[in-house]
């Protein structure tokens, strides 16, 4: 078994991590200019499939970027904004959650390393 | 990525707060002079009116970031303009400020219309209040890792 800090479950968690943390200003921003006329969303995607970059391994994992791009989305107001404050707030619960949940799974991870430190018997 | 994205992201909400209560405080003082016949600049009040612009990461910032894309960074008053439209005429021959036909020019704010516009941007600035209280049990969270 592969050390923890280098295992594919705590990278990709960490990536995650980073991913929803890209998101979570993507998603501020789209809110931030809820009435600035003509707005496109932006979104977060990444440049690689991540359940593919795993079974390639750490390094294909590292090297997966982030790449934020305009939607065309229908915009359904007449100023060309097609920003959805309802939709865009679900995003944002969504992304705590997932930040959350991200967080928690990397903690488990490194609370298991310390164990191993500190635990002596 | 850069790794101040989620304190970042603050900045963003920020930026659009600002934004909005930029916009309460023009609608305050168009309703404040929906009477007002004499300015500065000479006859009657114009409805003053923002222009929001959306603020993007510019190619230095993006330079430290492998990242594509332009990565937002929020929104900003680009101007602020004075509505054209014309004044209202009304027949008040008493008023000091009535024209040679009796008739006063008064500001063009139209109170329903700047009800509506103070709504949109209360809820707009409660939202960017929802995104910072997110943002911020998210950072309470990133601290929270290896705690244990």
């Amino acid at each position: 078994m592969k050390e923890i800090l280098a295992q594919e479950s705590y990278l990709a968690a960490k990536k995650m991590l980073d991913y929803a943390a890209l998101r979570q200003k993507v998603l501020a921003h789209n809110v931030a200019n809820i009435n600035t006329p003509g707005f496109k969303r932006q979104e977060v995607a990444f440049t690689e499939e991540l359940s593919s970059a795993m079974d390639g391994g750490a390094d294909d994992i590292l090297n997966i970027d982030f790449k934020v791009f305009e939607t065309d989305d229908i915009a359904l107001r007449n100023d060309g904004n097609n920003v959805d404050i309802d939709k865009e707030m679900s995003f944002l619960a969504q992304n705590s959650f997932k930040f959350s949940m991200f967080a928690d799974i990397l903690g488990d991870k490194l609370s298991k390393l310390k164990q191993a430190i500190t635990q002596t018997t | 990525m850069s790794d101040d994205s989620l304190l970042a992201s603050l900045n963003v909400s920020g930026s659009g707060l600002s934004a909005e209560r930029t916009r309460l405080n023009i609608i305050a003082n168009n309703m404040a002079n929906i009477n007002t016949t004499r300015t500065a600049e000479g006859g009657s009040y114009r409805r003053r009116q923002v222009v929001f612009e959306t603020v993007l990461a510019d190619a230095t910032e993006q330079l430290d970031s492998s990242m594509e894309g332009n990565l937002g960074k929020g929104v900003r008053v680009s101007e602020i303009v004075k509505d054209q439209t014309p004044f209202k005429k009304v027949y008040d021959p008493k008023h000091p400020d009535a024209d040679e036909a009796g008739y006063v020019s008064l500001p063009n704010v139209n109170i329903s219309e700047e009800m509506v516009d103070l709504i949109s941007a209360s809820r707009a600035y409660e939202a960017n209040v929802a995104v910072i209280k997110a943002t911020k049990s998210m950072l309470n969270k990133s601290l929270e890792i290896g705690r244990r």
